[in-house]
């Protein structure tokens, strides 16, 4: 549990939580554009390089988002999670109310739940390249030396220079094209002496058209996006489209050289009954059919699809001005803190990050970030004083204890990093010296405070330096803090 | 039906191939066609499918001098019994992902068939 707690605390599973969520409004777009173009575009060509941009801007903007909030977030979420870590003591603090410090805690598990789904994705990918290499060997044998010939024809025809094999398998139920730099084509076995030559031969030009637009790469290289993109509903859709254009460009292509439509189609409608079909599952609308109808009776555009086209187009272009202000406010929030952090003083950021962390609460927080003048700041500091001042007017009592724990810290729990980074550091200076301090021989101190106020009473915390180099950690054992009243 | 055929090894599976291929042969021909794939022993192969045949894998007719083999089953009823093996299945389904082909992976319905069939037939109606 403390190594998953270690994880969610990096910043970087907050910054791809949070990518993860910006992606969806960012996909969204994407593929109402990729709509909008697909009822214009009319040409197979056209449409799969429309669908390729797309997912490649998908994948894009997911890398740009990633990259522009990893830095960033990076401090806000160190700092927040380090109070996540220390038992929870702070936690009370954080407002429910609005819904963004709920997805703020929730984005590193998105992150880490995200990771699991790529790790998954990646390894049934693993599962496919060894079948895949299973399927190059088992039960295959040589295609009639006729046959390899007129590969052979057709390859230099295409200009394609990689050689290509061509075996029959009886593992393949259809056609089937191997590999990118020895490509191999795999006849179901039996298929070659059932069709007739013509038909052969327009399968054949398919095939091949694969290998001349390198689809098997392609195809990988997709899988790949796929895997990172799992969860978008987007990136599935467009790689689906994708997927149909590119079979659409080979059958264009294999019409274009062998010029007769009906007989690829009849060849088409012949490989599918060929398959072996044990359970037929009931669906309707199949790929193959529509194919074949579009191979049939290419349609020309309806007069109607640009005006759709441009009504999608402006209704995406509207749904993005309108959520445009309200996007920092909402949900780039968290992500925005910490770059207006950035341009603060670095006093002002010393004293936000540094001096006041654990003690300044959420709303002031985010209303000292608000604030635009050093003027505002100096008196917001002051302001911020005065409401802890035990005796308002005289001198402030509590902010000379404040910097006087933080200076102890400082000076006695220093390892590596600066005292009042520890864990010991935030308890002290949060709820200062312990009434009853016990310290035993293994690296372990028992801090018991009788009374703390907000927490409870007789609250027992527990540090244990488990690399002996004086990093003390607050166990998570159960005496650690009493019950929240 | 109540003969049980083993399933089949690598080995067999690619002479069987073979003899789906250029239908029944004799061991020289299948010979033929596996060197143009591999290097291979005449005399393997002769063993191989001689237990294939002992096994009921293959049929050997002894009619003539040369003995010629064929298939006993057709290439559907094994890749059924191929396909019907759990962890086969596991593989070509993993496996179909990452292949580009003229069909997509998932296989027709009858009523896809049926309508496949429909549209051919009235385009060539309307041709004639």
């Amino acid at each position: 549990m403390k190594s998953l707690e270690l994880l969610i605390a990096n910043p970087a599973a907050a910054a791809i939580g949070w990518t993860l969520l910006h992606s969806l409004w960012e996909g969204a777009i994407v593929a109402a554009v990729l709509a909008a173009m697909l009822l214009i575009l009319r040409t197979a060509r056209a449409r799969y390089l429309a669908a390729c941009a797309a997912l490649l801007v998908l994948l894009a903007l997911f890398t740009l988002t990633l990259l522009r909030l990893a830095p960033e977030s990076a401090h806000s979420f160190a700092v927040k999670d380090r109070i996540v870590l220390v038992g929870n003591i702070v936690a009370a603090g954080v407002s429910s109310g609005y819904w963004r410090p709920d997805l703020a805690a929730a984005a590193p598990w998105l992150a880490l739940l995200w990771m699991a789904g790529v790790l998954l994705m990646f390894a049934r990918y693993s599962v496919s390249c060894i079948s895949v290499r299973r399927f190059r060997r088992r039960g295959v044998c040589c295609a009639p030396n006729a046959w390899q010939r007129e590969v052979e024809r057709l390859t230099a025809r295409l200009r394609i220079s990689r050689q290509v094999r061509l075996l029959e398998s009886c593992l393949a139920e259809a056609p089937t094209l191997i590999g990118h730099f020895r490509p191999l084509i795999l006849m179901p076995v039996g298929m070659l002496a059932g069709l007739s030559p013509t038909q052969i031969e327009s399968i054949l030009l398919h095939e091949l058209a694969h290998i001349q637009r390198h689809d098997y790469l392609i195809n990988t290289l997709q899988r790949y996006v796929e895997g990172l993109l799992f969860y978008h509903p987007a990136a599935w859709w467009i790689s689906a489209v994708i997927r149909t254009e590119r079979e659409h460009c080979c059958d264009d292509f294999a019409v274009s050289i062998s010029g007769d439509p009906h007989e690829y189609a009849c060849a088409l409608a012949a490989l599918e009954q060929n398959r072996f079909s044990q359970a037929a599952v009931a669906a309707t609308g199949g790929s193959l059919v529509k194919r074949i109808q579009r191979l049939l009776y290419p349609r020309t555009t309806g007069a109607w699809a640009p005006f759709i086209a441009v009504l999608i187009l402006v209704l995406t272009a509207a749904a993005t001005v309108a959520a445009w202000p309200s996007k920092p406010s909402q949900s780039n929030a968290v992500a925005k803190q910490p770059s207006t952090d950035r341009a603060l003083e670095p006093a002002y950021s010393k004293w936000l990050n540094e001096d006041v962390v654990y003690i300044i609460d959420q709303a002031e927080r985010s209303a000292f970030l608000a604030l635009t003048t050093d003027e505002e700041r100096d008196k917001f500091v002051e302001q911020f004083w005065e409401r802890r001042n035990p005796t308002p007017g005289a001198p402030n009592k509590f902010r000379e204890e404040h910097y006087r724990r933080v200076a102890y810290t400082n000076q006695h729990f220093a390892s590596g990093v600066p005292g009042w980074q520890t864990d010991r550091g935030h308890i002290y200076i949060l709820y200062g010296p312990p009434d009853e301090l016990e310290v035993h021989p293994h690296r372990t101190e028992i801090w018991l405070y009788h009374h703390v106020p907000g927490v409870g009473d007789n609250a027992t915390m527990v540090f244990v330096d488990s690399t002996g180099k004086g990093d003390f950690r607050l166990s998570p054992s159960p005496s650690s803090v009493g019950k929240q009243p | 039906m109540g003969d049980i055929l083993p399933r089949p090894t690598d080995a067999e599976l690619e002479i069987l191939a073979v003899l789906w291929s250029i239908g029944p042969a004799t061991v020289r021909q299948v010979y033929d066609v596996i060197c143009r794939r591999r290097t291979a022993q005449y005399s393997t192969i002769l063993k191989f499918m001689q237990i294939m045949a002992v096994k009921g894998l293959v049929i050997r007719n002894q009619d003539q001098r040369a003995h010629v083999y064929a298939p006993a089953k057709p290439r559907e009823w094994t890749q059924q019994q191929l396909a019907g093996h759990l962890l086969e299945r596991a593989f070509n389904g993993s496996a179909k992902a990452l292949l580009v082909g003229a069909l997509s992976a998932r296989r027709a319905s009858k009523e896809e068939l049926a309508a496949m069939q429909k549209l051919l037939h009235e385009y060539r109606k309307e041709q004639k």
